[in-house]
């Protein structure tokens, strides 16, 4: 009996192991859970839905549910007329993908309602990606948004760009493993599928559980104050004007060229923030002289903030792209954000129509004077001129 | 918490061991505790209280009914307890249509400050109503024990979505004692997996190619309609007959044998066919308890009676479904084909046997095919948002549609996932019409672990397990 029973455990065992190797090879020629790139290529997470319960944040919703759509994108599919759409594609890092707001509560799907009043039809949709520069937008735009080849895309780009020379955290998170890893274990951990199933699935428990939300609100009636000397900052920012901002020049050169070179309207957006000069409207709280976490005070932080905004306008304007200067239209209040970058419903809802409001200008500045560069076929052969969509 | 989410795996063992543990007696109170809570978990703080209040009063009127001798007395306490059900059902159902209705119709806006959820209701208040009907028919005597009572309408693997259970077939075994055997327990957990795969394997890979069609009917025709409606009539099956398997499998682990709901409906060779395969517990429930009365009512009208009879059954059908034109068109639908069918059904058949091809499987074929199509055509207004979409889907239905749209439409979620729906499908078919479900435990021990942990592994790799979706028939 006890024999019959260890034989069945080994078989059961048995096959475990074959269905284990059978799924790590079945997984090597399609894993539909894989959120980072291999070989060079990025792998957006496709068809997803996160859903957080938030306790800590008292300016954005208890339940938040976060769906990504089949391109990994947020917002609607891609839908079957697609040239007959005013189609938009928003870049950028956390502060665009608004990862704890939900879908109707994001600034981009608040501009596609708002565009929607002066146009027929509108697709928008939210390639934001937590933590991503444009070290990681570019392979995404690469790899992604020129095959999709909407009319406009949007990059709202900045805080990500900060002390940057090489790919950071979140973008090597979706990007390929380098081949660097030496000890055998780390190449199972890297390559094996199974295992990167298992990590991903621990990070969706954890989601779901509501165990953690990313962002932590910003109490700024429990900072302390410090006035940083106006030389200390000038050395920090004759740093980053020597060591990263000439990178990040053509960084954006490579965005204007790829999107010029597939027919895509490029936008920029500069990045606003809440440290800065004077006080916050909602509590009186000097932003100037507040601390930050990282040490340095509201005024020097929005200093080299405003370096790579900068550096964004200038680009901008020297290349002809046109530009949304959030940075500057932007009201410094704490009542638009629950931390010192990320748009609270209300700041998505304020940034929506500055945006939205913009873009409309740009869209009638474009209507027919872009000979050829916004023509694409409807899907029926048919082609037509995207500076003429039909106005309701 | 629905089956298909992480609660629930969590959920179903902590019962199972609970439900294990304490003696006989009290298994019912761990079943019906478990019931309530797992109902609670809807954060619908009123549907608990509509359940016990449903319970408390069929529970009254069926004692009530059994302890009268007069008929009029019964007929009574019969009806109180059936209109007072209704009422139930139709207040928190159909309040908001008719106030909408109501208020677009006098200009005013909604006085409804909050949605009102009523997952589960129309089974257990159906379940309530024909309780009542058996006792009063004397078909069934009435259950004296209320807890007993209590778990046979709250029983939680049924209580979303049904099966809608007889008195007769769930209350004598909810008074049999449990026994432990391992073999109901793997034949439950296989039913349970099966009903999961159903649901994330190939269920949920179809909701995006439907969804896509309904949500942009202006943008769709021809072939492309065809497919974003055959693929929600696949998807409300394999998501709905995938519920009632995970239903089943979960009420066998307990020891009860729940009503199975689907017999491979889409083979059906005529409606009425279909309606014999289809959502089983429903239909045989709206024969028995509407069509049969009604039909003995206009028996004196002969072939037009009965046709009537049908027709007011599938419309009644269809508003139980919910409170929107579309469901009534359904009803309706499904109503005519079956009234027509009472016309035309023998001639057809003497036509048939003259041309001699009553056992062709040509014909066969060619009936399954008709079938289909009718009971796709019905699910246009059963899926799409509101009648205008169902109108533009169906005008659009004769239009052409370009080879690009119907390749953008089938890669939609990208040509793996295709390969991955297909697969899943592929295997179901193997499991259920290739008999491989029959044949499995006759296999050698590391085969039939091999296809266990292929199941499983499966459906966690490949599953749709984190996509948050609810069942289809949970809206109704």
């Amino acid at each position: 009996m006890i024999a019959r029973r260890v034989i069945s455990v080994l078989w059961f065992l048995l096959a475990a192991v074959t269905c284990i190797v059978l799924f790590e090879g079945l997984l090597h020629l399609y894993n539909p859970n894989r959120s980072r790139l291999r070989n060079g290529k990025i792998l957006l997470p496709a068809n997803q839905t996160y859903v957080f319960t938030n306790t800590d944040i008292p300016k954005i919703e208890k339940r938040i549910v976060h769906s990504k759509n089949s391109l990994g994108f947020r917002g609607p599919e891609i839908p079957a007329r697609f040239g007959e759409y005013l189609s938009i594609i928003v870049a950028g890092g956390s502060t665009t993908e608004c990862f704890y707001l939900s879908d109707d509560k994001t600034w981009p799907y608040l501009v596609g309602e708002r565009l929607k009043g002066a146009y027929d039809k509108v697709w928008v949709n939210n390639a934001g990606l937590d933590g991503f520069s444009t070290f990681g937008i570019i392979p995404l735009l690469h790899d992604h948004i020129t095959r999709i080849r909407p009319a406009y895309t949007l990059f709202l780009l900045g805080a990500n760009e900060i002390g940057r020379k090489g790919d950071n955290a979140a973008d090597k998170d979706k990007m390929a493993p380098s081949s660097e890893s030496v000890s055998i274990l780390k190449k199972v951990k890297n390559e094996s599928e199974l295992f990167e199933f298992a990590r991903i699935t621990w990070n969706n428990l954890a989601k779901r559980g509501g165990r953690k939300i990313g962002h932590h609100p910003l109490d700024l009636q429990a900072l302390s104050h410090v006035n940083i000397d106006q030389r200390a900052i000038d050395a920090q920012l004759d740093v980053h004007r020597k060591a990263y901002i000439p990178g990040y020049r053509q960084r954006l050169m490579s965005i204007i060229r790829m999107c010029r070179e597939n027919g895509i309207r490029p936008v920029f957006i500069t990045q606003p923030t809440l440290a800065g000069k004077g006080v916050d409207a909602s509590t009186g709280v000097n932003l100037e002289t507040m601390v930050l976490e990282d040490g340095s005070s509201g005024l020097m932080e929005w200093k080299v903030l405003e370096l790579y905004n900068d550096t964004l306008r200038e680009i901008s304007r020297e290349n002809a792209v046109p530009l949304i200067d959030l940075a500057a239209a932007f009201p410094r209040d704490s009542r638009y954000y629950y931390d010192k970058l990320h748009f609270d419903i209300e700041g998505s809802r304020v940034a929506a129509a500055m945006i939205g409001d913009r873009l409309k200008e740009i869209i009638a500045g474009d209507d027919g004077r872009l000979p050829g560069e916004f023509r694409r076929g409807d899907g029926d052969g048919n082609v037509r001129h995207a500076g003429s969509f039909p106005a309701q | 918490m629905t089956f298909n989410s992480v609660s629930y795996f969590l959920f179903l063992p902590a019962v199972y061991l609970v439900h294990l543990l304490v003696p006989d007696r009290w298994r019912w109170l761990v079943l019906l505790l478990a019931s309530y809570g797992f109902y609670a978990s809807l954060k619908a703080p009123y549907l608990p209280a509509v359940l016990l209040a449903v319970t408390a009063l069929s529970y009254a009127c069926g004692l009530r009914i059994a302890s009268q001798t007069d008929e009029a007395d019964r007929r009574r306490w019969f009806w109180s307890g059936t209109i007072a059900c209704v009422a139930i059902l139709a207040l928190l159902k159909y309040l908001p249509f008719l106030e909408a209705q109501a208020t677009g119709f006098l200009g005013l806006g909604s006085a409804l400050s909050f949605t009102i959820v009523s997952v589960g209701v129309s089974y257990f208040t159906f379940q309530a109503i024909s309780y009542l009907a058996d006792i009063y028919l004397e078909i069934e005597e009435p259950e004296r024990h209320f807890g007993r009572f209590a778990l046979y309408l709250a029983f939680f693997p049924k209580l979303l979505q049904g099966p809608i259970e007889r008195a007769g077939d769930l209350l004598p075994q909810l008074r049999e004692p449990f026994r432990f055997d391992s073999a109901a327990m793997r034949a439950g957990l296989l039913l349970f997996a099966r009903g999961l795969f159903k649901k994330v394997m190939v269920a949920d890979r179809l909701a995006p190619y439907a969804d896509q069609v309904y949500n942009n009917a202006h943008d769709y025709t021809g072939l492309a309609v065809m497919i974003g409606t055959y693929a929600y009539a696949l998807q409300i099956y394999f998501d709905f007959s995938g519920y009632t398997d995970m239903a089943r499998g979960t009420g066998r682990l307990f020891g009860i044998n729940l009503t199975e709901n689907f017999n491979r409906p889409y083979g059906a060779t005529s409606i009425a066919d279909f309606w014999r395969r289809w959502h089983i517990s429903f239909s045989r429930w709206i024969l028995d308890y509407i069509f049969k009365p009604l039909q003995m009512a206009w028996r004196n009208r002969g072939q037009a009676g009965t046709a009537a009879a049908l027709v007011v059954t599938f419309l009644v059908s269809g508003i139980w479904h919910g409170a929107t034109w579309g469901f009534v068109i359904w009803g309706l639908l499904h109503g005519i084909y079956l009234a027509a069918s009472t016309y035309y059904r023998p001639y057809q058949k003497k036509a048939h046997k003259w041309l001699g091809i009553e056992k062709s499987r040509l014909l066969r074929w060619w009936q399954v095919f008709v079938t289909f199509n009718l009971v796709s055509f019905a699910w246009v207004f059963f899926r799409a948002k509101s009648l205008d979409t169902a109108c533009t889907l169906v005008a659009h239905l004769v239009r052409g549609s370009s080879a690009d749209t119907l390749r953008r439409l089938l890669l939609l979620s990208g040509r793996d996932e295709l390969v991955v729906l297909l697969l899943s499908a592929g295997v179901l078919t193997l499991y259920e019409r290739g008999g491989l479900g029959e044949r499995l435990p006759a296999y050698p021990a590391y085969a039939r672990y091999v296809f266990y942990w292929f199941i499983v592994l499966g459906i966690l790799l490949y599953g749709k397990l984190f996509s948050n979706s609810l069942f289809l028939y949970q809206a109704f």
